[in-house]
């Protein structure tokens, strides 16, 4: 059932009570996640963990307002969530950046549609791009830019406005193992200087368990919470604490909750499925 | 963080390579066109004078030139008014069109009802419906800007409703996210991602406004250059129409580089 264990040490940013999506289709209804509570904690790192199709983006964009719940309560900073939120930040799975739009102007998108003072933010968004080892490609168009770059001004994008809770849909899963190990190093370096809640999905568990601080691991459709860990890893951390016996430790517990939530799911649903779960 | 994937040349020699490689583009584009008609009007010119072909039939271009010079003033007197007539036609088709073109984009209402009608409307040959504006409008400079409004308008109703829906929507998502609202979403993102597409139907509107007009000049035979035309070839004045139809080249020439240019001018400060 419902491993939840509410963080008891700082208060609850996030929650999340019994949601529920479905969508309508010809075929029938679709039940994509069922009764998922979670409650995130200030400044926590949390991720989501799953297969594909088990709704786990699904929860990112029901949380950024972008899509409406079927039911059950989500709630930020104590308030329901129904459209999108301007203390939020979100990075999606592509870089979606303005071609026309230089680096620079690209994360300062935000601020060109909040009306805030450009001059004020300009040095900010020098600052990330600096920090993010893009300082001298501030003038340079996206086409002028590799994958691994243009998530990186993405990632500037989402931080500009200095948002309290940070979403991240998979922001890492188009680009090469490297770039994406980089990119991680380079994700948690910003985030132990800003250390706002973030909320991030994927289906790497190795990618998972290096970020965050939790890691909740969703099951096969409908997606429910099957697994809730803590990450007990010291801050700040390097690509090193992959290679610990605890690391590994931990990715393989994940790895059997997924693999376990897969046989459940074959089993309600009889042998047939069995075979390709494997 | 590392630098990747970026390439290491000196942006010196970097800058001078480009230089040298831009102003070659440039001569061969402009050159080799130019040259090419150098040498087809050579041809021309030689046929003409060793063949001894009656100039009625054909004539030289040297003759075509002369004529041109002596009859400036007629020219230029007919030249006025096909232009100020297409320019007017050019410019409510894409203001006309672009407008039908955004409400087609924003109400599916709109869309529903009234896109497949204006398909439909674009399937008849817009020269035979002409001699009905000059049954509505009379035979003034009315009825021919209404002609080539009426040619010019649907590519431009077409572009930009191709143009308005050609966005990412990865890109509207991210508006979304921002809260940004439909007036931003329209002037920051719709309208610039159309700008290809809008450009494209100005050009082939701006074509299609001349043809118009021209039309009209046929079939109200009261001035500009079409009547020229029309008038000089009554009369077996081959020269004169020629002419006209180099005049009317240059006119063509002049109108659609306007937009060109405007077009890669606005397009340099959207990054392309």
């Amino acid at each position: 059932m419902l491993a939840v264990t509410p963080q008891s040490s700082s208060e609850v940013f996030v929650r999340l009570t019994k949601v529920g999506k479905s969508f309508q289709s010809d075929s029938g209804t679709l039940e994509v996640l069922r009764n998922v509570s979670i409650d995130v904690a200030d400044r926590q790192f949390i991720s989501i963990l799953g297969p594909s199709g088990c709704g786990k983006s699904t929860l990112l964009m029901m949380m950024a307002g972008l899509e409406p719940v079927s039911s059950g309560l989500i709630e930020i900073a104590g308030q329901p969530v129904r459209t999108a939120r301007r203390d939020v930040g979100v990075i999606f799975q592509d870089p979606t950046l303005l071609p026309w739009k230089t680096a620079l102007e690209n994360v300062l998108f935000p601020i060109e549609i909040y009306g805030l003072p450009f001059d004020k933010y300009r040095v900010r968004a020098e600052a990330l791009l600096e920090l993010v080892g893009l300082g001298d490609a501030g003038q340079r168009r996206p086409r002028q830019l590799s994958g691994g770059m243009r998530q990186r001004v993405a990632i500037c994008r989402a931080l500009i406005h200095e948002p309290k809770l940070l979403l991240m849909d998979e922001p890492f899963s188009a680009l090469d193992a490297i770039t994406r190990d980089e990119l991680n190093v380079t994700l948690l370096d910003i985030w132990e200087r800003h250390h706002q809640t973030a909320f991030f999905v994927t289906h790497s568990i190795r990618e998972a368990v290096f970020l965050s601080d939790r890691v909740v691991v969703l099951g096969r459709r409908p997606g429910q919470v099957v697994m809730d860990v803590t990450i007990p890893f010291a801050r700040p951390r390097d690509l090193n604490v992959g290679e610990t016996v605890e690391f590994n430790q931990i990715c393989g517990d994940l790895r059997k909750a997924i693999a376990e939530s897969h046989a459940a799911v074959s089993r309600s649903n009889g042998s047939a499925r069995k075979s390709q779960n494997l | 963080m590392t630098q990747e994937l970026l390439i290491v040349e000196p942006e010196v020699v970097r800058r001078s390579r480009v230089r040298r490689e831009a102003v070659g583009r440039v001569t061969r584009r402009t050159m080799l066109p130019v040259m090419t008609a150098m040498v087809l009007l050579a041809i021309w010119e030689a046929f003409v004078k060793i063949s001894g072909i009656r100039p009625v039939i054909l004539p030289a271009p040297s003759d075509i030139l002369q004529a041109m010079w002596v009859q400036r003033e007629l020219l230029i007197a007919n030249a006025i008014p096909t232009t100020m007539e297409t320019m007017g036609g050019f410019v409510l088709s894409a203001i006309l069109g672009g407008l039908l073109g955004v409400l087609l984009s924003y109400s599916a209402f709109a869309r529903d009802s009234l896109y497949p009608n204006v398909i439909l409307f674009q399937l008849i040959p817009k020269v035979a419906v002409a001699p009905l504006f000059i049954l509505w409008l009379g035979i003034g400079w009315e009825s021919r800007l209404a002609i080539a409004l009426f040619i010019a308008f649907f590519p431009i109703v077409i572009s930009t409703v191709s143009g308005l829906n050609a966005v990412d929507p990865a890109v509207l998502r991210l508006c979304e996210s921002l809260t940004a609202t439909r007036f931003q979403v329209f002037f920051k993102i719709r309208l610039p991602y159309s700008l290809p597409f809008l450009f494209n139907g100005m050009k082939i509107s701006m074509t299609l406004a001349i043809i118009g007009v021209i039309v009209g000049e046929f079939i109200t035979s009261q001035r500009g250059l079409g009547y020229i035309i029309l008038f000089a070839g009554s009369r077996l004045e081959t020269t004169m129409v020629m002419a006209a139809l180099l005049v009317l080249c240059l006119v063509g020439l002049i109108l659609y580089g306007t937009v060109a240019l405007a077009e890669r001018l606005i397009m340099k400060k959207f990054g392309d």
